[in-house]
């Protein structure tokens, strides 16, 4: 895969994304970053293969009239990239939301 | 459904930063944006906080997109680039035939283009790989009229012209002389020769030469009297006689009876000053007296030297011009050797010196070849032109057959610009990829020309290293073909009506007149620039062959030796007599037919001078060919005595000169009379004055200096009679063995007799084919292309003639049905080729007519316009239409009404 190590701002947003915070939004929410920084990070993770995508189920969308989401989670290869930005960025471990607001409801 | 029931100023937004996503990535872009707004919204609304500060938080956050929307830019080129191109090989996979038809036509036009044009830059165009060429300027003689002596090459000067200018001029911040020479390095046996490179002081320091090795020789090295100075190395010399061993400096190397100290090695990009020809070994120019065993070089009767300058920084060209000429008068009086014959004095002091730019370098090679390779680099242009012509043709046929796909495409919205973007890409894959084979011809092929133009006396050494000129060439005709070939189809295809060809059934009852009438166009160009380079090939072919079959006069199946023995150190008196016991020995081999002395090898040495008939008061001076030869000479090269006597033991040189006259000398100097008796007249040379000499026989015509020429006067001298014989012999050999025995026969008694003696051979025959290279060079190649001409124009017309068959199935089964036989429908579809050709043959004629002038000066014996040859060209093109349309008219004939017609 094209890049071994992750930059700061990526490997926060891997593991905010391992936590269970799997959109955009969720992930500019808990980790404080611009729109601007996140979007072009997760496509640059994904171009990687450290992140896949998939479209919400229209289903739900449908429920709650709105456009589907699209959201996002780690790979087998972003898990062993993410484990070994870890071991860089030590204070990352300790990640904690920096919201209270609920994550976002998990897709069924 | 409505799914914005919210739409916020924020969801607008990304609406409009879309339009700069990149259009294959945009619906999914918005919609993943819009469904986290929206999200958002609906999930703020829910939560009781859609403020004033969430909403502008929003709105901050879709601005954000925008740094998205310019991360994702690169991949718009990109993608639409790869999706072109990914489609374009799609394309050409699916139609492999055509594929490779397409790719090998445009590689073998783009591939002898490149290598003729890579030759030319070679010989022409490329600077010489030294300091600043540009700089460099030759000062040279307007015309060698007033030169007498021996003459190495044209133009030239003396040794003691090159010293004034040196000592007079201004003009140039440094100047330098340069001559060349083979010398013999085998202490005895067969001669092995090495290339040397005479070059006065300044030569290496003039021109930025540093050595690779060692060092580079300066003014000291180069006085007047220097003996046996250090000498330098070429770098090919230096990897192959000592395996590039950097401890050469200091070796010795010995020759000529004399052993040089190598005191440098240059780099292995410089082959001298003449391009085409490399050295191995080069000296001061103060010691070829030392190793030619004579000062003749030195003094004024020897051109053999070429001067060269660098301009100073503040003069240009021109004043360096003026200057040289304003010099002239006084550098040939203060030059003048006391012994020049007097007639050519006057010529001598008036000759004037001029410098012409030299950054080029010289180069006999481009002088014989120039013209043929430009002639070639046309005819090979007319070539690939053809393939285009025929690709075009060919993609024309193939954009009919896809015109529906064209139009559905243009229903569904594809942009016309878009379309014909996507069909230059397939022509430019097809470019791209005929390129890239071609290169790997043209390596081939100058690899091939470079082997052509070298024989084993004057071996071609050229750097065949492509550099920017010979890769931008080629990159220019690949996107030129490219436009060639694809734009009209694309245009053309991407240009009809839409309605009309969605409406068109798939059969028509006959094709569309416009469209068949521009390809059958394309192919009458075709058939006419064919019909050129078929007749080019004729021409050249049989000037070949007239000048092959040419009358030398003489027997050409004849073995030269060159025998030098100056390590016996005889006296001049026992010189002759050791001659005499040379050729005996040589006689006296078995198989051995005849053997004779010569001094002038016929077609390849040559001398002249001015000479009169004795007769009372008139005295009319008119130039002839001069040679010296032995008894048994005109036996041994079977040149029939007409009249009076051969040479023989009674001419010595204390008995009355003689010579031998042959027919043309008889015609120019006596109106045909038989010159047996007359005394004849030689006009004095420097060291000799006028001489008589009694004419005492007639020989045949023979061809002197160039098979090219008509017969013109030789006068022959008995070699025995030369007083001033050097310490070597030329023998004429003929044997009824094969050259090895006879060689390995002769070099036996050499050794016998001394094995100091150095010897080497030559065939008379390759010898003289080597002078008749050019007019190989181009009948070969102009035969080629001839042939690949001919090949498009068969593919190109069956390619036209099999679409018009197939396009017009359903005529032809009507034409049947109503009562054609399959005689008329076969001549139906052959008349066609038999039309386009005439066509061709109409518009090529006058073309050639135009075009024939060009050539006219490297044809032989046939006028460019020779009848015979065109006609022989149009008939060709008449032949190769029949064959091109034999098979589409059997198909035509294989038509069945009842299936031709089943789909109406």
């Amino acid at each position: 895969m094209a890049r071994a190590y992750l930059s700061h701002n990526m490997a926060l947003i891997m593991q905010a994304l391992d936590h269970g915070y799997r959109y955009g939004f969720d992930i500019m929410a808990v980790t404080g970053l611009a729109s601007g920084t996140v979007y072009p990070a997760l496509r640059r993770l994904e171009d990687a293969g450290f992140v896949g995508s998939k479209w919400e189920s229209s289903r739900i969308a449908q429920a709650e009239q709105r456009p589907p989401r699209k959201y996002y989670e780690v790979t087998k290869a972003g898990r062993t990239a993410l484990a070994e930005a870890l071991q860089r960025f030590r204070l990352l471990s300790h990640f904690e939301p920096l919201t209270t607001e609920k994550p976002a409801p998990q897709e069924g | 459904m409505d799914k914005r029931k919210r739409t916020g100023p924020w969801l607008w937004l990304i609406t409009l930063i879309g339009v700069i996503v990149p259009r294959r990535l945009r619906a999914d872009w918005q919609l993943e944006w819009e469904g986290e707004l929206s999200y958002r919204e609906t999930l703020l609304a829910q939560w009781d906080q859609l403020n004033w500060r969430t909403k502008l938080e929003l709105l901050r956050h879709s601005a954000g997109a925008f740094m998205d929307a310019m991360w994702l830019q690169p991949r718009r080129w990109e993608d639409a680039m790869i999706q072109d191109v990914r489609f374009g090989v799609r394309m050409l996979l699916k139609n492999k035939g055509f594929t490779a038809v397409a790719i090998l036509s445009l590689a073998l036009g783009i591939g002898a283009n490149t290598a003729i044009f890579h030759l030319l830059d070679a010989v022409r165009l490329r600077t010489l790989p030294v300091r600043a060429p540009q700089e460099l300027a030759e000062v040279r003689l307007t015309d060698m009229k007033g030169a007498r002596g021996g003459v190495w090459r044209e133009p030239s000067v003396t040794y003691p012209i090159w010293e004034q200018i040196r000592d007079r001029q201004q003009a140039f911040s440094g100047v330098f002389a340069w001559g060349t020479d083979t010398v013999n390095l085998a202490p005895g046996g067969e001669v092995r020769n090495a290339r040397m490179l005479y070059v006065s002081g300044d030569f290496f320091n003039t021109l930025g030469i540093n050595a690779a090795l060692g060092r580079v020789f300066s003014n000291e090295d180069d006085q007047r009297g220097c003996g046996a100075p250090g000498i330098i190395i070429g770098h090919d010399f230096w990897q192959r006689e000592f395996g590039g061993d950097t401890n050469v400096i200091g070796r010795k190397l010995t020759f000529a009876d004399h052993s040089f100290e190598i005191v440098g090695v240059t780099p292995a990009n410089f082959f001298g000053m003449e391009v085409g020809r490399s050295f191995d070994l080069s000296l001061p120019v103060c010691a070829i007296p030392l190793v030619r065993g004579n000062d003749r070089y030195l003094s004024g009767i020897v051109w053999w030297l070429t001067v060269n300058g660098r301009l100073k920084p503040d003069w240009s060209l021109n004043q360096a011009n003026a200057h040289t000429q304003a010099i002239s008068s006084d550098l040939f009086n203060a030059s003048l050797p006391s012994n020049y014959p007097p007639p050519s004095v006057n010529d001598y002091l008036a000759s004037k010196l001029i410098a012409v730019p030299a950054g080029t370098g010289v180069s006999q090679l481009r002088e014989k070849f120039e013209q043929s390779l430009w002639l070639l680099l046309a005819i090979a242009g007319l070539v690939l032109l053809i393939a285009c012509a025929n690709l075009a043709n060919l993609l024309l046929a193939r954009a009919s057959a896809r015109e529906r796909e064209i139009a559905v495409r243009q229903a569904l919205g594809a942009s016309r610009g878009r379309l014909i973007r996507q069909l230059l890409v397939e022509s430019l894959l097809l470019s791209v990829f005929g390129t890239i084979l071609g290169a790997a011809i043209a390596q081939a092929l100058s690899r091939f020309l470079v082997a052509f133009l070298s024989t084993t006396a004057d071996p071609v050494f050229i750097d065949l290293a492509p550099d920017w000129r010979v890769l931008s060439f080629a990159a220019a005709l690949a996107v030129l073909t490219c436009l060639l070939f694809g734009l009209m189809p694309a245009l053309r295809v991407t240009g009809t009506k839409l309605g009309l060809i969605m409406k068109a059934t798939s059969r028509g009852v006959t094709a569309g007149r416009q469209r068949i009438t521009l390809r059958r166009g394309l192919s009458v160009v075709q058939v006419a620039l064919s019909l050129i380079l078929v007749t080019g090939a004729l021409l050249f072919t049989r000037s070949l062959s007239n000048i092959v079959t040419a009358k030398t006069g003489f027997q050409e199946d004849v073995l030269t030796a060159r025998v030098i023995f100056r390590q016996l150190n005889l006296s001049p008196e026992r010189i002759p007599v050791f001659k005499d016991e040379l050729l005996e020995r040589i006689r006296a081999i078995p198989g051995v037919e005849s053997a004779a002395l010569t001094q002038i090898i016929p077609l390849r040495d040559s001398g002249g001078a001015n000479a009169w008939i004795e007769r009372s008061g008139e005295r009319q001076m008119l130039n002839t060919n001069l040679s010296r030869v032995g008894p048994g000479y005109f036996k041994t090269l079977q040149i029939p005595l007409q009249a009076g006597r051969d040479f023989d033991t009674r001419d010595k040189v204390s008995s009355p000169p003689v010579a031998i006259v042959n027919q043309a000398f008889a015609r120019k100097f006596l109106s045909g009379a038989n010159p047996v008796g007359q005394r004849l007249w030689i006009a004095a040379t420097p060291g000799t004055p006028d001489t008589a000499y009694e004419i005492v026989g007639l020989v045949g015509d023979t061809k002197y200096e160039d098979l090219r020429e008509e017969f013109g006067p030789i006068v022959y001298y008995a070699a025995a009679q030369d007083a001033d014989a050097g310490a070597g012999a030329q023998f004429l050999i003929r044997a009824h063995l094969d050259q090895a025995e006879t060689t390995g026969a002769i070099k036996r008694v050499l050794n016998e007799i001394n094995p100091a003696i150095t010897v080497s051979f030559q065939g008379l025959k390759p010898m003289i084919d080597a002078t008749i290279l050019r007019e190989r060079l181009l009948a070969t190649l102009a035969g080629f292309f001839g042939a690949l001409a001919l090949l498009l124009a068969c593919i190109g017309l069956y390619g036209i003639l099999s679409y018009g068959v197939a396009s017009r199935t359903t005529e032809l089964g009507i034409r049947m049905a109503l009562g054609a036989s399959r005689r008329d429908v076969f001549w139906l579809i052959l008349r066609e080729a038999f039309w386009l050709v005439v066509m061709g043959v109409i518009i090529g004629l006058p073309l050639i007519f135009g075009l024939a002038r060009l050539a006219s000066a490297l044809l032989f014996g046939l006028t460019p316009t020779d009848p015979l040859s065109i006609t022989g060209a149009a008939l060709l093109m008449l032949a190769v239409a029949m064959v091109a349309g034999y098979l589409p008219s059997r198909r035509a004939t294989r038509v069945d009404p009842i299936v031709a017609l089943r789909y109406e």
